[in-house]
């Protein structure tokens, strides 16, 4: 592989690990909280298989960009990581000792998120299987197994605040009114993806992934009696919100910050330990 | 919101043994919690899930008990019986 191509692919995977990671860490924050002792477990799971997939993809980029895994999760400045910022928001209460954290933390919210996101992600490594790179077609296919459960606990969720009455319903259109525009950001193309393409790594951009992953979103709000947030028009979709970009770019907001200094706070501590 | 008792088979062939229930809002969920918390290591190869309004329960131990005193037909001191027992126990000795 040219240099190029492989500092290419290197960036490529950093996106889809940092997606990963970072939301696998935001719904760990549920872990103790989540609105039932089942669900508790079954959410920590969740949470836990994506931090897993992120471990996979970033030991794939450690071996193109000559480093380790550790040292990408946690060992990159904040403005290194291209995951979409609409996953890096707190969707729990943030604990305050006067117990102003009360009420807070939207579980509609994160529902919402891990399940649109699981859609999409669904579509990208259904791509990523005809990536030319068999360590990734490999890995992805491993991955794909383990998706295939989350989605079902998605929709499962997804129908069960559609469906009930009152708080759940009007919290779970909030959210995703809330979070459209972010949403919309998954779909940034990170640099270079132009360049994969044609050499045939990838079978097409992020951005084409789009209008697959409107036709499925637009599915699931009709069978749920939901507002669907966009509009189809003719062959096309009318899109009234810009997107939520940047994240791609590693340009971040403030939800980043804390979670970067929550996260990497043990490895700063002291960087060369051996764990 | 409903509980679903969870019945595990850890081997093809083995028994479906009562193992404890999940409460799930769903059909759907309950499957999703029975797997994360009754086979999250891959400990079964077969699953059940009952709602527990579905059970069908006898608790009453004066129903359960025949009236009349009948343990004089259980054979349970013929010789064959006791020497079987004792065999049987003796056997177990030497596999453990």
């Amino acid at each position: 592989m040219r240099a190029e191509v492989t500092s290419a692919l290197g960036r490529y995977l950093l996106t889809i690990a940092d997606d990963e990671l970072i939301l696998g860490y935001r719904d760990s924050e549920w872990t103790g909280i989540a609105p039932l002792v089942e669900e508790d477990v079954a959410f920590s799971s969740l949470a836990q298989d994506e931090i897993g997939h992120a471990r996979l993809y970033y030991m794939l980029a450690a071996d193109l960009l000559a480093t380790d895994a550790d040292e990408l999760a946690l060992g990159r400045e904040p403005d290194d990581y291209y995951h979409a910022t609409v996953l890096e928001t707190r969707t729990t209460p943030k604990y305050d000792a006067s117990g102003a954290h009360r009420g807070g933390g939207d579980w509609a919210r994160a529902v919402a998120r891990r399940f649109l996101y699981d859609l999409f992600d669904d579509l990208r490594t259904e791509a990523l299987l005809r990536s030319s790179y068999a360590p990734l077609a490999g890995a992805v296919q491993k991955i794909r197994r383990e998706e295939q459960y989350h989605l079902r606990h998605g929709v499962a969720w997804w129908r069960a605040l559609a469906s009930a009455d009152g708080e759940a319903r009007v919290r779970l259109e909030g959210a995703l009114v809330a979070l459209w525009p972010g949403l919309l950001g998954l779909f940034e193309d990170a640099p270079g993806e132009d360049l994969l393409v044609s050499e045939g790594l990838l079978p097409h951009r992020t951005a084409d992934l789009r209008d697959a992953w409107l036709e499925r979103v637009q599915g699931h709000c009709d069978a749920a009696g939901l507002p669907f947030p966009s509009e189809r028009t003719g062959a096309g979709w009318s899109i009234a919100v810009p997107p939520e970009v940047g994240g791609r770019q590693g340009r971040h907001g403030p939800a980043w910050t804390e979670l970067y200094d929550d996260m990497t706070m043990v490895r700063r501590l002291e960087p060369e330990a051996v764990w | 919101m409903q509980i679903y008792e969870v019945f595990r088979q850890e081997r093809e062939g083995d028994p479906m043994v009562h193992v404890g229930n999940v409460q799930a809002p769903g059909d759907d969920l309950a499957r999703q919690y029975a797997r994360e918390v009754y086979s999250r290591r891959g400990e079964a190869t077969r699953l059940w899930l009952v709602p527990r309004a579905a059970i069908e329960e006898i608790g009453d131990a004066y129903f359960l008990r025949p009236p009349i005193e009948r343990s004089y037909r259980m054979g349970e001191a013929y010789r064959v019986t006791v020497q079987k027992r004792r065999q049987l126990a003796q056997e177990g000795a030497h596999e453990s």
